[in-house]
Protein backbone atom coordinates (compact mmCIF):
# COMPACT_ATOMS: atom_id res chain seq x y z
CA UNK A 1 0.00 0.00 0.00
CA UNK A 2 1.35 3.22 -0.61
CA UNK A 3 -1.07 6.00 0.00
CA UNK A 4 -3.51 6.03 2.99
CA UNK A 5 -6.45 8.69 2.63
CA UNK A 6 -7.74 11.04 5.20
CA UNK A 7 -10.87 11.76 6.09
CA UNK A 8 -11.43 14.85 4.05
CA UNK A 9 -9.68 13.44 0.86
CA UNK A 10 -11.61 10.21 1.09
CA UNK A 11 -14.88 12.66 1.04
CA UNK A 12 -13.40 14.87 -1.61
CA UNK A 13 -13.22 11.81 -4.01
CA UNK A 14 -16.84 10.92 -3.84
CA UNK A 15 -18.57 13.51 -2.68
CA UNK A 16 -19.48 16.23 -5.77
CA UNK A 17 -20.36 18.32 -3.51
CA UNK A 18 -16.88 19.08 -1.89
CA UNK A 19 -15.23 22.00 -3.09
CA UNK A 20 -11.81 19.37 -3.94
CA UNK A 21 -14.51 16.49 -5.91
CA UNK A 22 -12.58 16.91 -9.05
CA UNK A 23 -8.94 17.04 -7.51
CA UNK A 24 -9.45 14.57 -5.01
CA UNK A 25 -11.00 12.29 -7.74
CA UNK A 26 -8.79 12.98 -10.05
CA UNK A 27 -5.58 12.00 -7.54
CA UNK A 28 -7.32 9.29 -6.05
CA UNK A 29 -7.83 7.50 -9.89
CA UNK A 30 -4.36 7.80 -10.53
CA UNK A 31 -2.95 6.71 -7.25
CA UNK A 32 -5.39 3.51 -6.91
CA UNK A 33 -2.75 1.48 -9.12
CA UNK A 34 0.15 1.81 -6.86
CA UNK A 35 -1.76 0.35 -3.49
CA UNK A 36 -4.01 2.56 -1.50
CA UNK A 37 -6.22 2.46 1.64
CA UNK A 38 -8.22 4.15 4.57
CA UNK A 39 -7.92 3.55 8.15
CA UNK A 40 -10.85 2.26 10.01
CA UNK A 41 -11.16 5.67 11.64
CA UNK A 42 -11.45 7.16 8.23
CA UNK A 43 -13.96 4.36 7.43
CA UNK A 44 -16.25 5.88 10.05
CA UNK A 45 -16.02 9.18 9.15
CA UNK A 46 -16.92 8.63 5.58
CA UNK A 47 -20.21 7.19 7.04
CA UNK A 48 -20.65 9.85 9.57
CA UNK A 49 -19.86 12.69 7.03
CA UNK A 50 -22.21 11.04 4.28
CA UNK A 51 -25.00 11.55 7.56
CA UNK A 52 -24.32 14.74 8.88
CA UNK A 53 -26.79 17.32 7.70
CA UNK A 54 -24.93 19.88 8.45
CA UNK A 55 -21.87 18.47 6.00
CA UNK A 56 -24.54 16.87 3.22
CA UNK A 57 -27.42 18.98 3.95
CA UNK A 58 -30.92 17.91 2.03
CA UNK A 59 -28.59 15.00 0.64
CA UNK A 60 -27.72 13.24 3.87
CA UNK A 61 -27.48 9.58 3.40
CA UNK A 62 -29.15 6.50 5.56
CA UNK A 63 -26.68 4.51 7.47
CA UNK A 64 -26.98 1.48 4.58
CA UNK A 65 -26.62 4.29 1.70
CA UNK A 66 -23.23 5.67 3.43
CA UNK A 67 -22.03 2.16 4.38
CA UNK A 68 -22.73 1.18 0.61
CA UNK A 69 -21.12 4.29 -0.93
CA UNK A 70 -17.92 3.30 0.86
CA UNK A 71 -17.80 -0.37 0.44
CA UNK A 72 -18.28 -0.02 -3.48
CA UNK A 73 -15.27 2.84 -3.58
CA UNK A 74 -13.39 -0.13 -1.87
CA UNK A 75 -13.87 -2.25 -4.25
CA UNK A 76 -13.32 -2.22 -7.77
CA UNK A 77 -9.90 -3.15 -10.00
CA UNK A 78 -7.67 -1.78 -7.55
CA UNK A 79 -9.56 -2.55 -4.09
CA UNK A 80 -8.46 -0.39 -0.90
CA UNK A 81 -7.59 -2.04 1.84
CA UNK A 82 -9.20 -0.85 5.83
CA UNK A 83 -6.23 -0.76 8.51
CA UNK A 84 -7.31 -1.95 12.08
CA UNK A 85 -3.62 -0.75 13.57
CA UNK A 86 -2.45 -2.80 16.00
CA UNK A 87 -0.01 -0.44 17.53
CA UNK A 88 -0.80 2.43 20.24
CA UNK A 89 -0.73 5.94 19.31
CA UNK A 90 2.63 7.09 19.43
CA UNK A 91 3.14 10.10 21.84
CA UNK A 92 6.60 11.07 20.06
CA UNK A 93 4.10 12.08 17.07
CA UNK A 94 1.06 13.13 19.16
CA UNK A 95 2.82 15.60 20.74
CA UNK A 96 3.68 17.53 18.33
CA UNK A 97 -0.13 17.97 17.85
CA UNK A 98 -1.30 22.11 18.60
CA UNK A 99 -4.77 22.13 19.07
CA UNK A 100 -7.30 18.85 19.72
CA UNK A 101 -7.64 18.75 15.76
CA UNK A 102 -4.46 17.56 14.88
CA UNK A 103 -5.33 14.59 17.03
CA UNK A 104 -6.61 12.70 14.42
CA UNK A 105 -4.56 13.86 11.42
CA UNK A 106 -1.39 13.38 13.35
CA UNK A 107 -2.74 9.61 14.15
CA UNK A 108 -3.25 9.37 10.67
CA UNK A 109 0.07 10.00 10.04
CA UNK A 110 1.24 7.45 12.33
CA UNK A 111 -0.74 4.41 10.64
CA UNK A 112 0.30 5.10 7.40
CA UNK A 113 3.96 5.41 8.38
CA UNK A 114 3.36 2.31 10.03
CA UNK A 115 1.98 -0.07 6.85
CA UNK A 116 4.69 1.47 4.80
CA UNK A 117 2.58 4.48 3.08
CA UNK A 118 1.94 8.36 3.11
CA UNK A 119 -0.95 10.16 3.90
CA UNK A 120 -2.74 11.77 1.42
CA UNK A 121 -4.11 14.75 2.49
CA UNK A 122 -5.05 18.21 1.70
CA UNK A 123 -4.52 19.79 5.09
CA UNK A 124 -1.67 22.05 5.02
CA UNK A 125 -0.74 21.80 8.52
CA UNK A 126 0.03 18.07 8.59
CA UNK A 127 1.67 18.28 5.31
CA UNK A 128 4.15 20.84 7.13
CA UNK A 129 4.63 19.07 10.21
CA UNK A 130 5.11 15.54 8.57
CA UNK A 131 6.49 16.48 4.54
CA UNK A 132 8.80 13.55 4.33
CA UNK A 133 4.89 11.24 5.26
CA UNK A 134 2.27 12.41 3.26
CA UNK A 135 1.74 13.59 0.16
CA UNK A 136 -0.77 16.46 -1.27
CA UNK A 137 -4.21 16.50 -2.85
CA UNK A 138 -5.50 19.27 -3.83
CA UNK B 1 -26.10 34.18 3.68
CA UNK B 2 -29.33 33.18 1.70
CA UNK B 3 -31.75 33.32 4.62
CA UNK B 4 -34.25 34.97 6.47
CA UNK B 5 -33.42 37.23 9.79
CA UNK B 6 -36.02 36.69 12.45
CA UNK B 7 -36.60 36.99 15.93
CA UNK B 8 -37.92 34.54 18.16
CA UNK B 9 -39.57 34.20 21.74
CA UNK B 10 -38.35 31.17 22.58
CA UNK B 11 -39.32 29.74 26.44
CA UNK B 12 -36.50 29.52 28.69
CA UNK B 13 -36.13 25.62 28.67
CA UNK B 14 -35.38 25.87 25.06
CA UNK B 15 -33.32 28.64 25.29
CA UNK B 16 -31.03 26.74 27.82
CA UNK B 17 -31.20 23.55 25.91
CA UNK B 18 -29.72 25.66 23.08
CA UNK B 19 -27.10 26.89 25.16
CA UNK B 20 -26.06 24.11 26.90
CA UNK B 21 -25.76 21.87 23.22
CA UNK B 22 -23.98 24.92 21.55
CA UNK B 23 -21.71 24.38 24.81
CA UNK B 24 -21.36 20.52 24.17
CA UNK B 25 -20.51 21.23 20.93
CA UNK B 26 -17.76 23.96 21.37
CA UNK B 27 -19.17 27.14 21.68
CA UNK B 28 -21.16 29.37 19.58
CA UNK B 29 -17.97 29.98 16.99
CA UNK B 30 -18.58 26.07 16.25
CA UNK B 31 -22.32 26.32 17.07
CA UNK B 32 -24.17 28.79 17.05
CA UNK B 33 -27.79 28.98 17.51
CA UNK B 34 -28.67 29.78 13.99
CA UNK B 35 -26.97 26.47 12.88
CA UNK B 36 -28.64 24.71 15.69
CA UNK B 37 -32.01 25.66 15.43
CA UNK B 38 -31.66 25.25 11.33
CA UNK B 39 -30.08 21.78 12.14
CA UNK B 40 -32.92 20.88 14.02
CA UNK B 41 -35.75 22.42 11.93
CA UNK B 42 -34.36 20.39 9.04
CA UNK B 43 -34.57 17.16 10.86
CA UNK B 44 -38.21 17.70 12.46
CA UNK B 45 -40.25 19.87 9.39
CA UNK B 46 -38.82 18.63 6.37
CA UNK B 47 -40.90 16.10 5.09
CA UNK B 48 -39.51 13.05 2.73
CA UNK B 49 -41.46 14.51 -0.10
CA UNK B 50 -39.98 17.83 0.03
CA UNK B 51 -36.58 16.57 0.41
CA UNK B 52 -34.34 16.05 -2.62
CA UNK B 53 -32.41 13.22 -2.36
CA UNK B 54 -28.51 12.48 -3.39
CA UNK B 55 -28.01 10.85 -6.12
CA UNK B 56 -25.40 7.75 -5.69
CA UNK B 57 -23.03 5.98 -8.57
CA UNK B 58 -21.79 2.74 -6.88
CA UNK B 59 -19.42 1.96 -9.86
CA UNK B 60 -17.27 -0.03 -7.68
CA UNK B 61 -14.16 2.30 -7.51
CA UNK B 62 -15.54 5.40 -8.67
CA UNK B 63 -18.21 6.14 -6.71
CA UNK B 64 -19.94 9.47 -7.08
CA UNK B 65 -22.27 11.16 -4.63
CA UNK B 66 -23.83 14.00 -6.53
CA UNK B 67 -25.69 16.46 -4.06
CA UNK B 68 -29.38 17.77 -4.96
CA UNK B 69 -29.42 20.84 -7.27
CA UNK B 70 -28.31 24.17 -5.06
CA UNK B 71 -26.72 22.15 -2.27
CA UNK B 72 -23.85 24.50 -0.52
CA UNK B 73 -20.51 23.25 -1.53
CA UNK B 74 -18.38 21.55 1.12
CA UNK B 75 -15.26 22.88 2.20
CA UNK B 76 -11.94 20.85 3.87
CA UNK B 77 -13.02 23.55 6.74
CA UNK B 78 -16.80 22.48 7.04
CA UNK B 79 -15.20 18.78 7.05
CA UNK B 80 -12.73 19.26 9.97
CA UNK B 81 -15.53 20.93 11.68
CA UNK B 82 -18.24 18.20 11.49
CA UNK B 83 -15.97 16.05 12.67
CA UNK B 84 -13.88 17.34 15.28
CA UNK B 85 -16.50 19.85 17.35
Amino acid sequence: MKHLLDNDVFLAAIYRGHALHGRARLWLDAAKPGGWGVAVETYLAMVRLSMNPAVMHAGVLTAKQALDVVEAELGGRHPGRVILSARKPERSLLEKAVGHRQIMDFWLVQVARDNGAKLATADAGTLANWPALTVKVG
Amino acid sequence: MNGMKTTLDLPADVARSLRLESARRGGRKAASLTRLVSDAVRRVYTSPEATAKSRLDLTPGRVVVTPPRGTPKVSSENVRAALYD
